[in-house]
């Protein structure tokens, strides 16, 4: 069935909202799902978190500096085999790591494959008086840049996988960040999760309740009520949060728990880790 | 846009860390004295009230959506401090727990969208709407103006911090981040902002204050009492402009010859630059060191590198020792029950 | 630490939003310890506002409060004094969602006894006591946004009793909750009779006063002050008082051919017979 051009642009229009509906239940079953992952009882799961978060800035900073492809290959491979070998499902890794980031970057760095130089390896054209040379370093600079986002965003996915965010959160602490904004982090997030949705709320009822066209001016009055909705929610919600923290003897310094313990198995893989990535960096030197 | 890793060498993670941290500082320092003991659920809730402005499809011109960031508008209602501390722990959220812009990215995200955008924005926005009444549509044009040059500084800001990247950080010709230089990026970044994504955050902007004016007005009004006469504005705003100039003379790079076509005198030019300075380095040090290369570096590596490498051996054998004997030590437990697992 | 006197006492406490919007006028009350008192009142009749008042988290705009035999008017300006208070007494706000405000419920209902300053082991003694009295040890580490309704009212309490406190202030508890959650619930709060805690407790859900209360006071969302008090026997059988303050209404209903009208506020009087 054809639809008529009023039709189609109705689509278009209304899409604002199931866009924003999508996008929306996706970041809230996305979170769900990964808390889900987390308390699983793969290997990973079971390190103690900072341990976790040490070495993946580690093994970040590495993954950024490495020239040498091969070893950056090595390094994606090895990265989701750890993935299925911590119990994760395949597809579930799959999905985050080469869907997504990994899939938009192969995407934009296509044009790249025809405009940097060097020893040209083969040639597209001349289609009318274009003509498109694919050189060897292009080659070579579209793979180094597709494994690098590749691993890098298979190595957050692992850890934010097998890692509860509370957990992470606190474990952010080794990087003597300051309590006060590991708490306004992790509160944010709680929040987020409210405000998601709210919006959601919002925008099924939109949804529902939206027959026929309605004017552009019309969505973008609507769109900025919403805004102003959620703004004044997040006001009030900010002076009753700050009561109930103040009802429960809060005078301006939050006190923490100290709940980590550190475990050989978390020590042997710290040394471990510490010894493979320095491994990887070192014969990337020498290459 | 978010920068995901991989995009930019952690040099220029690095320096942009470098150039977000005073501002944190700064905006925490300042939001500690205003907000005192509720600092830490007002940060809370307008931080997630920021990520959430950022999850709404906008419906611009054109029939298609886009997102806005919104720092424009929350400098306006919250002020640019509290704009830049939300913006950045919504993208610290965005980051970490969603996949949305890298990690070592984070400095340079929270720079161009948590800083740069809501101080450009705030500042042109105070210097277009005066001295005149927080209630009034002039303001809503001064937010509209602020909202799109603000998020077109930060996509030139992106534009630029990409397009650096094969100039400076390239092996033999293959680039080793984005592969797209200034000539090809700054455009690729300019010609969406200019248009779908600033449209966005115009649209975001302009109906979110006109909300804000009738329901809230009381915070504009005492935004505008408290509000600091636009000389801290301005000198902000000066400060991002002489940055942005900073930067201008790699507008010389992006409009000499293109990429790749350097001749090879241009190129030694460039790259020799840093070898001949570490050469000099060298010659002084060549004296107490010469026994110590090692057999697996090049003879072409530079001393940081044989340095660094010295340096990992030594990390990588020490670890190695450490592995050894907490395996062992895992080993030659005694079998009686689990361990306890860490974690309350 | 028995208290002999009143744990509270108000005089003339009279509160305006903003200035402008009366919530409370000319209150006087007078709680006594080991009472578990219930406020009827219409929705918007002020009593969120009191509870407020009561734990010294806002400033009442005219009149004076004692608690414990202090005077205690000032407390929202003074932290030392509003510590002290906030030490003996809990308040469990009506949106639990509020009070839920730590990344799992551990945390949650660890922050009262971590801001008291207590040493760690109590913090963990008390939090498991708090966990197990409202049943909700299984959700320790389960984070706010994954309860139920119910759930994050029992948390919510929890937090609360966590800090042990003499008095406990509820809001509104059993809003929006299913009948089985709700009795449970009910249940519980009256099991804090038996810890020796004073109760008060706001609502206008008449079905929950027997179950819980040893006195009830009637607010009058006109006079938005008390303008009964009483034992629940009495004060529940007081058509006329309920209808005036809004708590049950008149409803029309047909049998058959004739056409019926009678207070009511659940479904039970329904169950009648016409001669």
């Amino acid at each position: 069935m054809t639809a008529s051009p009023t039709s189609r642009r109705r689509r278009a229009r209304k899409s604002f909202v199931e866009r924003t509906i999508t996008g929306v239940g996706a970041a809230i079953e996305q979170t769900v799902y990964a808390e889900t992952y987390a308390r699983q009882d793969g290997f990973l799961q079971r390190v103690d978190p900072r341990a976790k978060v040490g070495l993946f800035a580690l093994a970040l900073l590495v993954t950024g500096l490495v020239h040498d492809l091969p070893l950056l290959a090595g390094l994606w491979l090895g990265l989701l085999g750890l993935g299925i070998a911590t119990r994760l499902p395949f597809r579930v890794i799959a999905v985050r790591t080469m869907l997504g980031v990994p899939l938009f970057t192969g995407l934009i760095a296509l044009p790249a494959l025809f405009l940097v130089d060097g020893r040209s390896l083969f040639t597209i054209g001349p289609v009318g008086s274009i003509t498109l040379t694919v050189s060897d370093q292009a080659v070579l600079s579209v793979a180094t840049f597709l494994l690098r986002v590749s691993a890098s965003v298979t190595l957050a996915a692992l850890l934010v996988l097998t890692t509860r965010w509370a957990d992470l959160l606190k474990a952010l602490r080794i990087f003597r960040v300051p309590d006060v904004f590991v708490i306004v982090l992790g509160m944010t997030y709680r929040y987020v999760f409210l405000l998601l949705r709210l919006i959601e709320n919002l925008f099924l009822g939109r949804a529902s309740r939206t027959v026929g066209r309605t004017s552009s001016g019309e969505q973008r009055r609507w769109v900025g009520a919403s805004m102003g909705t959620l703004m004044s929610r997040s006001l009030k919600m900010s002076n009753d949060v700050y009561a109930a923290m103040v009802a429960r003897g809060f005078s301006g310094d939050v006190r923490t728990l100290a709940t980590f313990r550190m475990r050989d198995e978390d020590w042997l893989f710290v040394s471990l880790g510490v010894a493979l990535l320095g491994l990887a960096w070192l014969v990337d030197l020498s290459r | 846009m978010h920068i995901p890793d991989g995009y930019i060498s952690p040099a220029t993670a690095l320096a942009f860390y470098g150039a977000v941290l005073p501002f944190w500082w700064a905006a925490g320092q300042r939001l500690k004295r205003v907000l005192t003991g509720q600092l830490v659920p007002a940060l809370a809730l307008f931080s997630a009230f920021t990520f959430a402005i950022m999850m709404f499809n906008i419906p611009v011109p054109g029939g298609t959506t886009a997102h806005a960031v919104g720092g424009t508008l929350a400098a306006v209602v919250l002020g640019p401090w509290a704009a830049i501390i939300s913006v950045s722990v919504a993208l610290i959220i965005q980051a970490l727990f969603f996949g949305d812009g890298g990690i070592t990215a984070i400095g340079a995200n929270c720079f161009i969208l948590g800083v740069a955008l809501p101080l450009t924005g705030y500042g042109v926005y105070r210097l277009v709407s005066g001295r005149s009444d927080p209630l009034s549509r002039r303001r809503l044009l001064a937010a509209a103006i602020g909202a799109y040059v603000g998020i077109n500084v930060a996509g030139l800001l992106v534009g630029l911090a990409l397009g650096i990247q094969p100039i400076f950080w390239s092996e033999n010709g293959r680039a080793l981040y984005s592969p797209y230089g200034l000539r090809e990026a700054v455009p690729a970044m300019l010609i969406p902002h200019l248009t779908i994504a600033g449209a966005a955050e115009v649209i975001a902007t302009v109906f979110g204050l006109a909300y804000v004016q009738r329901a809230h007005p009381e915070l504009l009004e005492r935004r505008a009492a408290t509000a600091r006469v636009a000389p801290s504005a301005r000198r902000l705003t000066l400060a991002i402009f002489v940055l942005l100039a900073l930067f201008s003379p790699l507008g010389l790079l992006a409009t000499g010859s293109a990429w790749g076509e350097w001749g090879s005198d241009e190129l030694a030019q460039r790259v020799g630059y840093v070898p001949r300075g570490l050469e000099e380095l060298e010659s002084l040090w060549s004296a107490p060191l010469p026994d110590y290369t090692l057999p697996w570096m090049s003879e072409t590596a530079s001393f940081a590198e044989q340095a660094l490498a010295y340096i990992l051996s030594a990390i990588v054998g020490i670890a190695l020792i450490f592995a050894t004997a907490f395996a062992l030590r895992i080993l030659l437990r005694p079998r009686q029950g689990q361990q306890a697992t860490a974690g309350g | 630490m028995a208290q002999t006197g009143p744990i509270f006492r108000l005089e003339g406490i009279s509160y305006r939003y903003h200035g402008r919007h009366p919530a409370l006028d000319q209150v006087d009350l007078v709680v006594e310890p080991g009472e578990q008192l219930v406020i009827l009142g219409a929705n918007g009749s002020g009593k969120s506002t009191l509870l407020k008042i009561l734990d010294g988290l806002y400033r009442p705009t005219s009149g004076r409060i004692w608690a414990f035999g202090e005077e205690i008017t000032d407390a929202a300006d003074d932290p030392e004094r509003a510590r002290w208070l906030h030490r003996r007494v809990g308040l469990v706000f009506q949106d639990p969602d509020v009070q839920l405000f730590s990344p799992t419920v551990y945390d949650d209902v660890a922050f009262g006894p971590l801001q008291l300053g207590w040493p760690e082991e109590q913090v963990r003694e008390q939090v498991a006591r708090a966990l197990r009295a409202m049943e909700v040890a299984h959700l320790a580490d389960r984070a706010p946004y994954e309860l139920s309704g119910g759930e994050k009212r029992r948390v919510a309490i929890a937090t609360v009793l966590a800090m042990d406190p003499e008095v406990v202030l509820l809001d509104e508890p059993t809003a929006n909750l299913d009948p089985r959650t709700r009795a449970a619930l009910v249940h519980l709060i009256r099991g804090m009779r038996d810890l020796g805690k004073t109760v008060i407790l706001t609502t206008h859900e008449l079905d929950i006063v027997p179950g819980i209360a040893t006195r009830v006071v009637v607010f009058g969302d006109q006079e938005r002050r008390p303008v009964a008090s009483g034992h629940p026997s009495e004060i529940l059988r007081d058509t006329d008082l309920l209808v005036r303050t809004n708590l049950i209404h008149e409803h029309l209903h047909w049998h058959g051919e004739l056409a019926h009208t009678h207070p009511h506020a659940h479904d039970g009087e329904h169950l009648h017979e016409h001669r």
